[in-house]
C-alpha cells in the first residue's frame, strides 16, 4: 500500500489547527455560558445577550476551521 | 423606515374643569408620552383621591389573593393558548365605578371573612375531636365506662402499657396488693387498667415501673370506649361534611366574583395611572398645563382628541424637539419588517437621530440564516414550525420570532435547492438524484470565498452608514480614525490582489494608512488593521455552519444507510435517520439564528451603530378584561 505522506501531514496539520482552536474556544465558551446562565437567573431579559456573548467566543474556533480548510485546499 | 418615527413636542393649557375629560381621552388614545411640567402644587382633592385609589387597589389585591386559593386564577398553558383565545371572564360593568366598586369590595370582604372564619372554626373542632378519639382508642376493647375510672377516698386508678412478655411476671409480683386489674394484650404491648388501695400506691407504682410501664392518660368522658369511638367517628364525619359545604361555598364565591374582581382591579389600575399622570401637570389657579411627546403622524389625531375633550377651550402648542433633548424613540417600520425590530431592540434602540438598522437586518438576517442552514428539507420543517408558532401566538416576541423564522425558512429552502441539499445528501446517496449548482462539501474553498466576499459587502454597507453618521455629527476625528482608514486598507489590499504584487500605489497607500493609524490616540492604531480583517474573516462562519449542517446530515445518512437491507435493520435505520436529522435540524437552526444575530451585533453594528435611545412609552390604558367606557 502506498501512503501519501503529504496528505497525511496536511490532514494532521488541519486537525491540529481546528482542534486547538476549538479547545480554546470551548473553554472560553464554557466560561461565557456559565456567566450567562448566572445573568439570566438574575434578569431573564438578558437571555438574548447572553447567547450572543457565548457565541462571541466561537469566532476563534471558526478561524481555526478556516485555516484547516485552507491547509486542505490550498497546500499542494 | 430608515429612522425612528419623527416626534413633536406638545404643550396644552386648559381650564381645570376639562382635566378629567382630557386625561381620559389621552389615556384611551395612547399616543402621547407625558412629561412633567413645572409649577403649582397638586390640589388637596387630587392627593386624597390617590390615597383612596391605592387603598381600594390594596383591598382588591387582598381579595384576589384570598380567593385565588379556591379558584386557580387564569393560568393559560402553552397548549391551551395554541387552541383558544381570549380570557372569557364575566363581570358586572356597573361595578366599574369607584363608589360602587368600594361597596362591592366591602360586601365581598364580609362574605369571605365569614366563610373563612367558619372554615377555620370547623377545622379547629375537627382537630380537637380527632385528638380526643386518639386518646380513647388506647382503651378500645375494655367494656368499662371511662367515667368510673376515677380516684376515690381510699382507692386510686392508673392505666398504661407494659411489654407483653413482662405481663405474667408483673401480675404475679402485684399479687393481692391491688383491688382489680383489667388487661388486654396487643401484639407487643398489653394495656392494663389497675385499681388499687391508696395506701399501696407507691409499692404498686414501683412494681409497674420495673416492668416497663408507660402511663396512659384517662380522658374525662362518660361511656365505654366502643360507644365513645362510634360517637367521635359520627361527629367527625358530620364536621367534615360541614367543612366541605363551606369550602364549596368559598369556591362558588371565588368563581362568581373573580371576573368582577379582575375587572375592578383593571379599572382601578387605569384610574390610578390617570391620577399619576395628573401629578405631572403644571398648575395655576384655574388652569393646568400638560407637556409631552407625540409621534408626528399621530399629531392630528391627538389634536382632534384634545379639541373634543376640552370643547375647544384649550391652547395647543406644537414644536420640534431640540437636538440636545433626549427624545423618546419609537421604531417605525412597515409590516413585514416589524418582527425584526425585536432583534434591534435586543441589542439597543437607536438614538432619536440615528439610523434604524431594522430594515437592513430584515434584508440580511434571513439570508445569513439560510446560508448557515442551507437544506431544503430543513427549510420546509422550519416553514411548518414557524407557521405553527404564528398560528399559536397572536402577538408578542414569540410571534415575532415565528415570523422571522418564516422568512428565513424561504431562504433556507431556496439555498438548499441551489446547493443540492435535501436532508443532506439523502436523495443523492439513496436515490441517485443529483441537483444544485455545486456541493459545498466538495467545494469548500469556493464557498469560503463567497462567504468572505458577502461579508465584505455587508461590512461596507455598515461602513457607508458609519461614515454618513460621523459626517452628520461633524465628528471629523472619528471619521478619519475610525472609518476612513478602512477604505484605505481595502483599496491597498485590492490593488495588491489585482496587480499580483506590491506596487508603488499600494505601498504609498499603506504608508498613508500607517501614518494615520499611528496618530490615533492610544498608540495601538495599526493593530486595528488586524481587527478589520478579523471581522471580515468572521463571516467564514457562514460557510462553517453550512458545512456543519451538510456534514452531520451526511454522517446521519451514512450511518442510517448501513442498516438498510433487512426488515429489522430497516426499522433501526429509519429511526436513526429520523433522530439524527431532527437533532441536526434543531442544533443547526439554533446555531444559524444565534450566529446571524452575532454577525449583525458584533461585526455589522460595530461599523456604524451605537444605540442607546429611550423607548417611547405613551400614556395608554392597557385593557385585558374591561372595555373602553366601562361597558
Amino acid at each position: 500500500m502506498v501512503v501519501d505522506i503529504n496528505l497525511g501531514l496536511k490532514a494532521l496539520g488541519a486537525g491540529l489547527a481546528i482542534g486547538f482552536a476549538a479547545l480554546g474556544s470551548g473553554i472560553g465558551q464554557g466560561q461565557a455560558a456559565a456567566a450567562g446562565v448566572g445573568a439570566v437567573a438574575e434578569k431573564e431579559e438578558l437571555f438574548g445577550k447572553s447567547i450572543v456573548m457565548a457565541a462571541l467566543v466561537e469566532t476563534q474556533a471558526i478561524y481555526g476551521f478556516v485555516i484547516a480548510i485552507l491547509i486542505m485546499v490550498l497546500l499542494k | 423606515m430608515f429612522y425612528p418615527a419623527r416626534m413633536v413636542k406638545i404643550k396644552v393649557v386648559a381650564l381645570d374643569r376639562y382635566e378629567k375629560a382630557l386625561v381620559e381621552a389621552l389615556h384611551e388614545l395612547g399616543a402621547v408620552e407625558l412629561r412633567g411640567s413645572a409649577g403649582g402644587e397638586e390640589p388637596e382633592h387630587v392627593k386624597r383621591r390617590g390615597r383612596h385609589l391605592l387603598e381600594l387597589i390594596r383591598r382588591t389585591d387582598a381579595l384576589l389573593s384570598g380567593l385565588a386559593l379556591y379558584e386557580r386564577i387564569e393560568k393559560r398553558s402553552l397548549l391551551r393558548s395554541l387552541f383558544s383565545r381570549g380570557a372569557g371572564f364575566a363581570y358586572d360593568s356597573g361595578l366599574l365605578h369607584e363608589k360602587r366598586a368600594a361597596g362591592y369590595l366591602s360586601k365581598l370582604e364580609h362574605r369571605l371573612n365569614r366563610l373563612q372564619e367558619a372554615r377555620s372554626r370547623l377545622e379547629w373542632k375537627i382537630e380537637r375531636e380527632v385528638s380526643a378519639r386518639d386518646t380513647v382508642r388506647s382503651f378500645e376493647g375494655f367494656d368499662i365506662d371511662l367515667s368510673s375510672l376515677r380516684d376515690s377516698e381510699r382507692t386510686f386508678v392508673t392505666a398504661g402499657t407494659v411489654p407483653v412478655e413482662n405481663l405474667e411476671d408483673l401480675l404475679s409480683e402485684l399479687g393481692p396488693r391491688h383491688i382489680s386489674v383489667f388487661t388486654r394484650s396487643g401484639e407487643t404491648h398489653a394495656t392494663i387498667i389497675l385499681i388499687g388501695l391508696l395506701d399501696e400506691k407507691y409499692p404498686i407504682i414501683g412494681s409497674l415501673l420495673r416492668h416497663g410501664f408507660e402511663r396512659l392518660f384517662i380522658p374525662d368522658v362518660r361511656g365505654t370506649p366502643a360507644e365513645l369511638l362510634a360517637r367521635y367517628d359520627r361527629d367527625i364525619a358530620e364536621l367534615e361534611e360541614e367543612r366541605k359545604k363551606v369550602l364549596k361555598e368559598l369556591e362558588d364565591l371565588a368563581r362568581e366574583s373573580l371576573g368582577s374582581l379582575l375587572a375592578i382591579r383593571e379599572f382601578l389600575g387605569i384610574e390610578r395611572e390617570r391620577w399619576d399622570a395628573q401629578r405631572l401637570f403644571g398648575r395655576s389657579k384655574r388652569t393646568f398645563t400638560l407637556q409631552g411627546y407625540v409621534p408626528a403622524k399621530l399629531l392630528d389625531e391627538a389634536a382632534a382628541e384634545i379639541h373634543r375633550a376640552t370643547e375647544g377651550h384649550a391652547v395647543l402648542e406644537v414644536e420640534e424637539p431640540k437636538t440636545e433633548e433626549e427624545v423618546p424613540v419609537m421604531l417605525d417600520n412597515p409590516g413585514p419588517i416589524q418582527p425584526f425590530q425585536l432583534l434591534t431592540r435586543t441589542y439597543a434602540l437607536p438614538r432619536y437621530t440615528e439610523v434604524d438598522p431594522t430594515f437592513l437586518m430584515a434584508l440580511w438576517f434571513p439570508l445569513f440564516f439560510g446560508i448557515m442552514l442551507t437544506d431544503a428539507a430543513y427549510g420546509i420543517l422550519l416553514l411548518l414550525l414557524s407557521w405553527a408558532i404564528m398560528r399559536g401566538f397572536e402577538s408578542g416576541g414569540i410571534r415575532d420570532i415565528g415570523r422571522i423564522l418564516f422568512i428565513s425558512s424561504v431562504w433556507t429552502i431556496v439555498l438548499g435547492l441551489a446547493f443540492g441539499s435535501f436532508f443532506g445528501d439523502l436523495l443523492q446517496s439513496f436515490l441517485r438524484i443529483r441537483f444544485g449548482i455545486f456541493n459545498i462539501l466538495s467545494r469548500a474553498d469556493l464557498a469560503l470565498l463567497m462567504a468572505v466576499a458577502l461579508g465584505l459587502l455587508h461590512l461596507n454597507i455598515g461602513l457607508a452608514l458609519g461614515i454618513r453618521d460621523k459626517i452628520a455629527r461633524r465628528d471629523l476625528r472619528g471619521l478619519v480614525y475610525d472609518r476612513l482608514w478602512i477604505i484605505l486598507v481595502e483599496t491597498a489590499a485590492g490593488l495588491w490582489l489585482l496587480q499580483g504584487a506590491l506596487s508603488l500605489g499600494s505601498v504609498a497607500l499603506a504608508v498613508v494608512l500607517l501614518a494615520i493609524l499611528m496618530r490615533k490616540p492610544g498608540g495601538i492604531g495599526p493593530l486595528e488593521i488586524n481587527s478589520f480583517f478579523g471581522s471580515n474573516l468572521s463571516y467564514a462562519r457562514l460557510l462553517a455552519l453550512a458545512l456543519a449542517t451538510a456534514g452531520i446530515a451526511m454522517a446521519v445518512n451514512a450511518i442510517g444507510g448501513l442498516f438498510l437491507g433487512s426488515l429489522l435493520g430497516g426499522i433501526i435505520g429509519v429511526l436513526i435517520l429520523f433522530g439524527g436529522h431532527l437533532f441536526n435540524f434543531v442544533i443547526n437552526a439554533f446555531g444559524a439564528f444565534v450566529h446571524s444575530m452575532r454577525l449583525h451585533y458584533v461585526e455589522f453594528f460595530g461599523m456604524f451603530y451605537e444605540g442607546g435611545g429611550r423607548e417611547f412609552s405613551p400614556f395608554k390604558a392597557k385593557r385585558r378584561y374591561t372595555k373602553k367606557g366601562g361597558a
